[in-house]
């Protein structure tokens, strides 16, 4: 392949997925789809992997009430990873249009399955995210302090905590995350379905 | 006047356009070649699938309507306006038959205007039927 014949498929391509991007959002369905999945995978998801992080493995963050901590992280998860999802959405879809399956239950759990494998993967440097952003020690960990207040319950916990390897964070957050995030992704799919079929009705 | 292309999305206003192109074609005794354009991704498919159009279904259900027309459906996927004229060059027809409100709203802001792309980028003549009466 010639380097025209490589720049015209680069730009076929760029069309496509374009092309792909826009119908996929033309219709308000393809935006509800985008706001609940977001929603549940950053605050349903979100929740199981901040109990994973914070309270199973004791990885250190800014002593506030866990309450507070898991909507201050979820909703920084959020706003960071819903213009990630934007792209991972349709990109799930041409996926499963690639793999020609039949059966609308086949369609959907592999849907789900594409979608949480890309997201899982996608928060995979969140840890590191984490720690430098909204850590103990960084701005936003201190001022999380000063508008939830210190918890001394929490701060106990994690005079005890053992400083871990941002890498085994970031790994353990992938492997951990990506069956956590097909959960979420599946019951999103099931609450958009339910929203589609009442606003049909 | 031998091949007439129509394009539908399976909508009420396309319908209109189908109704319209099969009019057309009695009247010149052509072919009718009814081109349904599924978009490239359907957010239906995944998160509402009842309500995905059967393209199957409805071709049958076009020739059943129009039983005195020769009428030929094929199924396509892409962006509408590129398979339409696409359609048209690889056919050779000698006319393309639209709806002019088939797309509108939000979805003209995101998509384009269909009809305005086949007028622009039609290989042949265009035949824009008023469809708004089924909005």
């Amino acid at each position: 392949m010639n380097a025209t014949m490589a720049k015209e498929r680069m730009s076929s391509t760029r069309r496509a997925a374009i092309a792909g991007i826009r119908s996929f959002y033309s219709q308000p369905l393809g935006w509800l789809a985008l706001i609940i999945t977001s929603v549940m995978l950053a605050y349903g998801g979100g929740g199981a992997m901040f109990w994973f992080h914070a309270i199973y493995r004791g990885e250190a963050g800014p002593p506030i009430n866990d309450w507070y901590h898991w909507f201050f992280d979820s909703t920084l998860g959020f706003v960071a990873l819903t213009p990630a999802l934007f792209f991972i959405l349709p990109a799930a879809l041409w996926a499963l249009d690639q793999m020609r399956l039949a059966g609308r239950k086949v369609k959907a759990v592999t849907y789900v399955l594409v979608v949480g494998v890309l997201f899982g993967v996608a928060t995979g440097p969140g840890p590191l995210f984490h720690d430098t952003l909204v850590g103990r020690t960084a701005p936003l960990g201190k001022a999380a302090v000063r508008i939830f207040g210190r918890d001394p319950e929490v701060a106990a916990r994690m005079a005890g905590a053992h400083p871990h390897s941002t890498l085994t964070e970031g790994f353990l957050q992938v492997v951990v995350g990506v069956p956590v995030y097909i959960v979420a992704g599946l019951l999103a799919l099931v609450t958009i379905r339910t929203l589609a079929r009442r606003t049909a009705a | 006047m031998q091949k007439i292309l129509v394009g539908t999305d399976a909508s009420g206003s396309a319908d209109l356009a189908v109704e319209a192109a099969a009019r057309l074609a009695a009247a010149q005794d052509a072919e009718l070649l009814v081109l349904y354009v599924r978009p490239p991704l359907d957010a239906r498919e995944v998160f509402d699938p009842s309500h995905m159009p059967d393209a199957d279904a409805y071709m049958a259900a076009i020739r059943e309507r129009y039983t005195e027309v020769k009428v030929r459906g094929r199924v396509e996927s892409g962006d509408p306006a590129e398979t339409i004229c696409d359609v048209a060059e690889e056919e050779s027809v000698d006319v393309i038959v639209v709806g002019n409100r088939g797309t509108h709203g939000k979805r003209r802001w995101f998509l384009g205007s269909v009809p305005n792309a086949i007028v622009q980028h039609a290989p042949t003549s265009v035949y824009i039927v008023d469809t708004r009466s089924a909005q």
